[in-house]
């Protein structure tokens, strides 16, 4: 490893220059010769029956160019894992700020105009907005024709309950029987928006041979590029879906919302039109986190080791099912926790209410289950008088322990991540008055899934990288990838281009998501680069008349391995490959974990692939007379196999921490009736420049066989430990133990004055 | 954003005219941070917008033995001129906190007072300085305290085709200390939750308090004076048990607001500490010597 | 309605154009002289992604009516770096990571430039109030109070 010259060092992303200057374009700095621009005519009611709908008014404005309702798609419904969604509804809306209509004109005041003049004739239904009263028998249901959408085979559904999810292992009541000692918790969690601050935008343009292009800032083209080909209902292969640069996504980009849009009315109107959400929409009608309720109970004995472990979730999934389903599995995962426990029972539940449908916020499901379980362990650790960190190491898996849905562990560096992050706020030590301390850790996956790249040898021995995803931020392809190609063909990082194709190049890619990209598409560029080497050596021996074999790539040139004389440049040799010859491919897909299907139920996201751990530690101060909060100090533990560039490591980290305090201490989407009360960044809080301490990032590395140099992913995760982290703290720093999110001065207050009187 | 024409007067009696002419239908424009906002929200649709800007005199704050704020004083321009003077912490305080620095850079002490907002957290400060406004109307030129000049969530008392001119605060007694504090949900760039400030006027023995003013904003519908609160301090010894006793008073006398930030409990929570806070960092600065 | 008349100095050169008064300062910026490097995002000066400077003070375009920018000075991203040689706030953000989608990397440049441009050694305190209106989702802002301490830092150095 140390031989390594490039991966392993801070050096700057390829995009970096761009974005300081202000070059860098995005999907927001694109705009077409002719351009329309359109609008989404929302739903005002959480639920209601769409009765009736006249355009007509709408359409004698002057330099309005195309009207579209759910009318004008009968029988179409989006793909999903249920397909139980219409692109705009037809005869019933199920959330407010559901679309039932669109508009393109020549300007945006213009098109807003109109869609006021769509007099549309609700009938108001009544609403269900609380997610475990859905569950009950005799609620009223959101889709009465729940049973005859199609969906995902083997998921578990039924009425407003949309996936059922379950985690069985052993003999959880025998378990609870060996127990000492039972506690019981639950908890709540409240949406939160992924808050990018570019907004989500699309362009379409439909040429008169019904050639459809969509320029979308999505994270997941080749997904946006199925729904799009499906409403439009034209072949997948007629619809062309260009990647733009993507000012922050955090999962918000992963599903079409408006890209089916603007390709419609670009048909309809013969013009390309342009769809902004703005932020008012997004918030109402985005995909933020689910909000959930949580309920936990844990079987212990004396000595500290926990026997069994029996929890249930419920994901309020909103209208449509969308992402609930996926994130029913994922959360029986993050609450089976990294832990050693012989019995464990868990169910989760994704459940429609009427409210947008909640999406795939970064670590989607993850801190929630990761709040109420590393609460909850603290709650347990405090009752049996254990410090919280050695009942956690006591208990925690290590290498090639099985998890509780039967997969081995490999890499794994909790104990690593465990001791670090609390040595880093001396743990131990005793904080001050109105101080307290408090940890949490929690495992999470490497998504898989198909990426493919190529790697040519170009004029100047440049390396040029063409592959299908965008880069989203994090610096995965702008930094990671270029780092390890440049690193396989002992070039310097000057020496690569990368290029991000659209999906007309077939260059099919599971997306910038899913903490996935560094290693997938890492991976599938050094397959590519594994076979441009072999292209280049074979031309090279040709030339040096030394074998293959004996040939190494070395600082831009291809020299013998014990003759370094023998030596020609990258550079000539791409002179020579008149034919084009010297292109490598690379797939990377990898396998799927290996678990125990015997132990899972309805989960389609059943394993954690090449998981990661981690672990958060922090100091809070809780002013006593206002109850605020303030984050004194932040340390962050994650194993993330290998470090591939420390300083875009320590920013997933930052960011990830930052996102979670967020979380913990100020946002909240605040819902009413149905309705969302705080639709604008006045109401909804994100953390600012005053908010966030300076994180200390702590990486360790336990690599992995599989990812470049033995790296996992670290996207998501730095956001999941960070609600439980700050409660935690919270509580040995006010003495009250907040059980819903997010933790305000005015909970923290009144927990406190509770407590006061109870004592 | 809503359609409007645009008129850019160049002396205070064509704004006014302009005011008489285009009546409901007319919006100034100060700082544009409120205005704006609402009308890219379709919240207010005024037909004509008259900007003041043209019109000279209106920018910048003098500080003399007091302070003459114009209308047009942006927020940071405040913050510099009330610097280093103990006295006036209390406004620099409330400067420093009102939104961030862009906002600071746009937003003006006088659209702060006449936006009238719960929330309002120049006023505050501004009441405990016993602040005068300057109003010219059709009817020439009028004076009036600011305590009494907001009537309500976005109102005042200013007269039809009125134009606020300037805010006047009067030189400070010696051994005078201001303070103001907010509380947000997060720690910068917020609305204020509960707001509050206080001045206190030391006698020459640096503990008696001759005068004595506290103001809560973010409260009530709008920013207030808790002058039971003030009387419970007035010609007494400043004295943490005095305080305290002041600040209870000033929770009891508070009929607090409930709404999507805070609940009315929580807000009466907040003003017994903020102005047992404020009221002895105040104190501390008069006791310091006030300004010198 | 009406178009005015106006007169911007942008990034040091002149443009003469009629404008309709609504417009805010942004939208001309992007879509009249196609400088699409200041951001648009929240349209409510809560985000600072649009923040440029006018008459070398940070503001934000979203909520500043071109109307009124009539006659004055703006400097946006595109105008802080001189002759090639980039800003030494640009320089930094590039070395320490400040930079990740960069969406909010044009407002929060030219906030922290306008800043050291009147207070080249700010304490933290001042660097926190001049930087707190501006939004990033991405960094939790950790690198970016590094790359700025260590712009400041070299600032010292150089005087």
């Amino acid at each position: 490893m140390n031989e390594q010259r490039i991966v392993g060092q801070a050096m700057p992303r390829l995009d970096a220059r761009a974005k300081v200057t202000g070059e860098y374009v995005y999907g927001m700095d694109f705009s077409m010769p002719g351009m329309l621009h359109g609008k989404v005519l929302r739903s005002p009611h959480p639920h209601a029956r769409l009765v009736d709908m006249d355009t007509r008014r709408a359409e004698a404005l002057p330099g309005v160019r195309a009207i579209i309702t759910g009318r004008d798609l009968p029988g179409v419904m989006m793909p999903g894992t249920v397909w139980d969604q219409p692109p705009l509804a037809r005869d019933r809306v199920r959330y407010a700020g559901e679309p039932v209509a669109i508009v393109a004109a020549t300007r945006p005041e213009i098109a807003e105009e109109a869609a006021r003049l769509i007099a549309v004739k609700y009938e108001p239904l009544p609403i269900i907005t609380d997610a475990e009263a859905a569950m009950q028998p005799g609620a009223l249901l959101i889709h009465e024709d729940w049973a005859s959408y199609k969906a995902e085979d083997g998921l578990v559904r039924k009425g407003n309950v949309c996936c059922h999810s379950t985690l069985h292992k052993g003999d959880v009541p025998q378990g609870f029987a060996e127990a000492d000692t039972i506690f019981e918790d639950s908890f709540s969690t409240e949406s939160v928006h992924q808050a990018h601050v570019e907004p989500r935008v699309a362009i379409g343009v439909v040429d008169s041979a019904g050639q459809v292009t969509v320029y979308s800032n999505t994270q997941l083209p080749y997904w946006i590029r199925t729904n799009v080909a499906h409403v439009m209902g034209v072949p997948e292969s007629d619809v062309r879906i260009v990647p733009t640069g993507i000012g922050g996504g955090f999962g918000s980009k992963l599903y079409p919302q408006i890209e089916p849009f603007v390709a419609l009315l670009a048909r309809k109107a013969g013009r390309p039109v342009r769809i902004v959400t703005p932020i008012e929409e997004e918030l109402a009608a985005g995909l933020p986190r689910h909000p959930c309720r949580l309920y936990i109970k844990t079987g212990v004995k004396k000595d500290g080791t926990i026997v069994a472990r029996q929890a249930c979730m419920i994901l309020d999934t909103g209208a449509y099912a969308g992402s609930g389903p996926e994130l029913a599995s994922v959360g029986c995962l993050v609450l089976a926790g990294p832990y050693r426990i012989p019995h464990v029972q868990i169910d989760v539940y994704a459940v429609h209410t009427n409210k947008t449908n909640f999406g795939a916020y970064r670590g989607p499901s993850g801190p929630q289950a990761n709040f109420a379980l590393e609460s909850h362990m603290d709650i347990i650790a405090e009752k049996l008088g254990l410090d919280a960190l050695g009942f956690r190491l006591g208990n925690i898996v290590e290498e090639g322990d099985e998890a509780a849905n039967g997969q081995i562990l490999r890499g794994v560096g909790l104990r690593e991540c465990l001791e670090k992050a609390a040595a880093a706020i001396e743990w131990g030590k005793p904080a001050g008055p109105n101080h307290g301390k408090g940890l949490a850790c929690g495992w999470w996956t490497t998504t898989g899934g198909l990426s493919m790249c190529r790697a040519r040898l170009d004029v100047g021995g440049k390396i040029i990288i063409t592959l299908g995803t965008q880069e989203i931020g994090t610096g995965a392809i702008m930094g990671g990838v270029p780092q390890v190609v440049a690193e396989m063909m002992s070039v310097g990082l000057d020496d690569v281009r990368l290029v991000v194709a659209d999906t007309a190049s077939g260059l099919w890619d599971f997306g910038s998501q899913g903490s996935r990209t560094l290693f997938n598409v890492g991976r599938a560029a050094q397959f590519a680069c594994a076979d441009l080497i072999r292209q280049i050596k074979d031309l090279a021996e040709k030339i040096l008349e030394v074998p293959a074999d004996d040939l190494e790539l070395r600082d831009g040139a291809v020299v013998g391995k014990g003759s370094p004389s023998e030596r020609i440049s990258l550079a000539d040799l791409a002179k020579l490959d008149t034919k084009g010859d010297l292109h490598g491919r690379g797939q990377s897909y990898p396998d799927p974990a290996a678990y125990d299907p015997s132990r899972m139920t309805s989960c389609l996201y059943p394993a954690f692939h090449y998981p990661s751990f981690h672990c958060h530690a922090a100091e809070v101060e809780v002013d006593p007379g206002t109850g605020e909060v303030t984050v004194v100090r932040y340390a962050a533990a994650h194993d993330i196999g290998h470090a591939v560039n420390p300083t875009l490591i320590e920013g997933q980290i930052h960011g990830g921490v930052a996102q979670g305090i967020g979380m913990a201490l100020m946002e909240e989407i605040v819902y009413r009736d149905g309705h969302v009360l705080n639709n604008n960044w006045t109401d909804y809080k994100l953390p600012t420049f005053a908010d966030v301490p300076d994180v200390q990032a702590i990486i360790v590395q336990h690599p992995v066989e599989g990812g470049p140099f033995g790296v996992k992913g670290l996207g998501e995760s730095p956001v999941i430990e960070p609600p439980a982290t700050l409660a935690n703290a919270v509580y040995h720093a006010a003495g009250a133990r907040l059980t819903s999110l997010p933790i305000t001065g005015e909970k923290i207050l009144r927990a406190s004055k509770e407590r006061e009187k109870h004592t | 954003m809503i359609r409007f024409e645009y008129h850019q007067p160049r002396t205070l009696d064509e704004a006014v005219a302009l005011l008489i002419q285009y009546g409901d239908a007319a919006a100034l424009l100060a700082g544009g941070t409120a205005l704006l906002v609402d009308m890219k929200h379709g919240e207010r649709r005024p037909g004509h917008v008259i900007s003041l800007w043209r019109v000279p005199g209106l920018e910048g704050a003098q500080a003399n033995g007091g302070l003459r704020i114009g209308a047009l004083t942006i927020i940071s321009d405040l913050a510099e001129a009330v610097a280093d003077r103990p006295s006036w912490n209390g406004l620099l305080e409330a400067a420093w906190m009102l939104g961030g620095r862009q906002v600071q850079n746009m937003a003006t002490v006088g659209g702060n007072i006449c936006k009238a907002s719960p929330g309002a957290d120049m006023v505050p400060p501004l009441l405990c300085l016993d602040a005068q406004l300057r109003l010219v109307g059709p009817d020439g030129e009028r004076t009036t305290p600011l305590d009494g000049f907001l009537t309500g969530p976005d109102q005042t008392a200013i007269r039809p085709a009125e134009v606020l001119t300037e805010i006047d605060v009067p030189p400070a007694p010696p051994r005078t200390g201001t303070a103001f504090l907010k509380v947000m949900r997060r720690h910068a760039v917020d609305c204020s939750i509960v707001a509050a400030a206080a001045r206190v006027s030391l006698a020459g023995d640096g503990q008696t308090c001759v005068e004595a003013r506290i103001a809560l904003g973010a409260a009530a519908p709008n920013p207030f004076r808790a002058r039971q609160a003030e009387d419970l301090l007035t010609g007494q010894k400043i004295e943490p048990s005095r305080v305290r006793e002041a600040a209870r008073q000033a929770r009891e006398g508070s009929g607090t607001i409930s709404d999507v930030r805070a609940s009315a409990d929580y807000r009466r929570m907040l003003v017994e500490t903020l102005v047992e806070r404020a009221v002895l960092k105040a104190a501390e600065r008069a006791a310091r010597g006030g300004d010198r | 309605m009406s178009q005015l008349p106006i007169q911007l100095n942008v990034n040091g050169q002149e443009y003469f154009m009629e404008v309709e008064p609504h417009r805010t300062l942004l939208e001309v910026l992007r879509e009249d002289l196609a400088l699409t490097g200041t951001k648009s995002n929240c349209q409510e000066g809560e985000c600072g992604a649009c923040t440029v400077m006018v008459d070398d003070r940070a503001v934000n375009s979203c909520l500043f009516l071109a109307v009124r920018a009539h006659g004055k000075r703006i400097m946006t991203i595109e105008g802080l770096a001189g002759q090639g040689k980039l800003h030494p706030v640009q320089e930094a953000f590039i070395r320490y990571g400040g930079v990740q989608c960069g969406y909010c990397t044009p407002g929060f440049i030219v906030s922290a430039a306008a800043l050291l441009a009147t207070h080249p050694r700010p304490t933290g305190e001042e660097l926190t109030r001049a930087l707190a209106g501006n939004i990033c989702r991405c960094t939790g802002y950790v690198n970016i109070r590094r790359a700025l301490r260590a712009a400041i830092e070299a600032g010292r150095n150089a005087t």
